[in-house]
């Protein structure tokens, strides 16, 4: 919104707010859409006593390190890869499908902080990367707390397999040092998915832990990249000490560079695929209502039109038959007049009934005022008076939403009206169900069939209505298939979700 | 005394459809075709006057349609009889013509000769013969 821009630029100078500025800078500076916000949390005695056990098992393993160990600090690289971990969260890849990559970079920096300094260095990462998530996401302090306790203790997981394999210090060589990474990595990411995939399934009992795992599994090999990171950091650091971290930090920051712009690209991409889908939709559902409109406005105008004139004309020619009959005469030629007039008049009647046909077919009345059903059944009246047996099967208490209805119908019209044109059928059954919030049109007929090629065919003649429908009942969330072979008749299944 | 003839209002929007039944249904001798209307409005001005004994009312018209016009008709002419003629129709507009007080609906491709047993019935018994439709 322009006013959330402009309005806090004069509001953070006024006030001399400058972390709020800072924020709001950040917010301006945000390059992609926000992940859609968390909803509040659902505090149930599960996952509070969950939350609570994490927290205090965090603190717990803090202070023991503290009082019993000798922490390597190291100030300028603590600051600097903080703030690095601090900022990737706050500008985290959210929106990169269907790789969940978003938190690759920083957990890069965080096994580099834990393997290379203990316990401090596992905190940096356990504190700046929730904050960072809070800025961008407004994570509250609950979420926050469980995010830095469970960030906390994988680190320090990782660090303490690190040093089991390759012991303190330099350790036991090279290749030692790339296992204990690896393992590291692994671990962090194991004990990381475990804590997540656990506090999801409390806050939502319907996601199954194994679901969230299964998940995470496909991010997986990342861990790979996490061991590598590991050792790499820890490798630098003994070499070079700040100088060597800090030139490791580098391509870090520079992936997740990449990887924003990339994130961007894709989600540019995304968009613009569904705006173009979106307006191919109501493009096409344009279309469709015109061509109704259409046949809506033909029928009408037979109707009114023709139809009228052949009744008029029919009862005229009826009318001169029976003064014809009335004023008897012997002449041949006054009785052959008098059955021209009879059969012109039987022939406009005929005519009559051929337009009345026509003009159902073009636009079934009923649809709008009396429903599905009777809409169907006027329109297989129709078919059954042309001498195609039909056999319907719909349940008795149908209630549809009025588009469901419509699409339905418009389905089995067009099939319908295919069959009525091309298939030559004897028979026709119309089949309707409902299971699982889904309604099962089936509409199978013993014509003549049609092969791939004549689908073809018709299409390069410029018949689409299939092809329309298929691609209705698709933008609809559902199915249509239509299953034909020459000499085998046709059978046709939509199937549509309706709740 | 001689029956008296019948005496039938046509009202139909279309000119065309109002001569040819004025002219078929004029060579009938026992019927007596006693006025024209083209719309609903116009029907009910003129059976006041005319007091027909049977309306052949166009139930589709612009304006009052044939129904809101049968309606009033029966309201205020009760002993007026209303067949209803339709070029074709949904079976609830036909349920519609039948509440609102027409006797009977006919087809405008019906043969003549069944139009015309539909009328003589109409007017002697008030009833539709068993096997018009």
């Amino acid at each position: 919104m322009a006013q959330d821009i402009v309005a806090p630029r004069t509001h953070g100078a006024e006030k001399g707010g400058w972390f709020r500025s800072a924020v709001l800078t950040i917010r301006r500076l945000d390059l992609l859409p926000k992940s859609p916000a968390l909803g509040p949390v659902d505090y149930n005695v599960g996952l509070v006593a969950y939350v609570g056990a994490t927290v205090v098992a965090a603190v717990a393993i803090a202070a023991i390190s503290v009082l019993r160990l000798r922490l390597t600090v190291d100030y300028t690289t603590f600051t600097v890869a903080g703030i690095t971990i601090f900022l990737m969260a706050v500008f985290a890849i959210r929106s990169a499908p269907p790789a969940n990559v978003s938190w690759v970079p920083t957990a890069f920096v965080h096994l580099g902080l834990s393997v290379t300094f203990g316990p401090a260095g596992a905190a940096v990462g356990a504190l700046a990367e929730p904050i960072g998530v809070s800025v961008r996401n407004h994570n509250g302090w609950f979420r926050t707390s469980f995010n830095m306790a469970n960030e906390f203790i994988a680190n320090v997981a990782a660090w303490l397999v690190f040093v089991w394999i390759n012991g303190p210090g330099n350790g036991r060589g090279t290749g030692s040092a790339l296992m204990a990474g690896l393992a590291a990595g692994f671990v962090h990411f194991t004990v990381n998915s475990g804590f997540v995939a656990v506090v999801i399934h409390l806050s939502d009992p319907h996601v199954p832990i194994t679901r969230v795992l299964r998940g995470r599994l496909s991010v997986l090999p990342y861990s790979i990249g996490y061991g590598f990171a590991a050792f790499a950091f820890v490798t630098m650091y003994n070499d070079a000490k700040t100088v060597g971290f800090m030139a490791l930090l580098a391509p870090v920051i520079l992936l997740h560079g990449f990887l924003i712009i990339f994130a961007r690209r894709v989600n540019a991409y995304e968009e613009q695929r569904a705006a173009h889908q979106k307006e191919r939709e109501e493009l096409l559902q344009k279309a469709v209502e015109a061509s109704e409109a259409e046949r809506r406005r033909i029928a009408r105008d037979l109707h009114d039109g023709v139809v009228q004139n052949l009744a008029g004309m029919a009862f005229a020619l009826s009318a001169e038959a029976s003064h014809l009959r009335l004023t008897p005469d012997d002449n041949n030629g006054e009785n052959n007049l008098l059955e021209l007039l009879e059969t012109s008049a039987t022939e406009t009647r005929g005519a009559m009934k051929d337009l009345r046909t026509l003009i159902i077919e073009l636009a079934p009345p009923t649809l709008r005022r009396e429903g599905l059903q009777a809409a169907l059944l006027e329109v297989l009246r129709e078919m059954k008076r042309k001498g195609t047996n039909t056999e319907v099967d719909l349940p008795p208490n149908l209630r549809l939403r009025e588009d469901r209805g419509a699409l339905i119908f418009r389905v089995a019209h067009e099939i319908l009206r295919n069959v009525a044109a091309h298939a030559q059928a004897k028979n026709v059954k119309v089949h309707l169900t409902t299971e699982d919030g889904s309604a099962i049109l089936s509409i199978e007929d013993d014509g003549k069939g049609f092969s791939k090629k004549d689908v073809e065919r018709r299409r390069a003649e410029g018949h689409l209505g299939t092809a329309a429908i298929v691609e209705l009942a698709e933008n609809a969330g559902g199915t249509l298939t239509i299953d034909s072979e020459p000499g085998r008749g046709t059978l046709v299944v939509l199937t549509l979700p309706i709740e | 005394m001689a029956p008296q003839a019948t005496r039938v209002m046509i009202v139909d929007d279309h000119p065309v459809v109002r001569k040819g039944l004025a002219s078929f249904l004029g060579h009938e001798p026992d019927i007596e075709v006693v006025g024209l209307a083209d719309s609903g409005e116009q029907a009910l001005e003129m059976a006041q006057e005319l007091h027909p004994d049977v309306v052949l009312m166009d139930l589709s018209m612009p304006g009052m349609g044939g129904i809101e016009a049968t309606r009033r008709l029966v309201e205020t002419a009760p002993e007026t009889r209303v067949m209803m003629l339709t070029s074709f129709g949904g079976h609830e507009r036909m349920v519609e013509a039948l509440k609102s007080g027409a006797v009977g609906y006919v087809v405008k491709d019906t043969a003549p000769a069944d139009l015309l047993n539909a009328l003589r019935s109409v007017a002697s018994t008030g009833k539709l013969p068993p096997t018009a439709s």
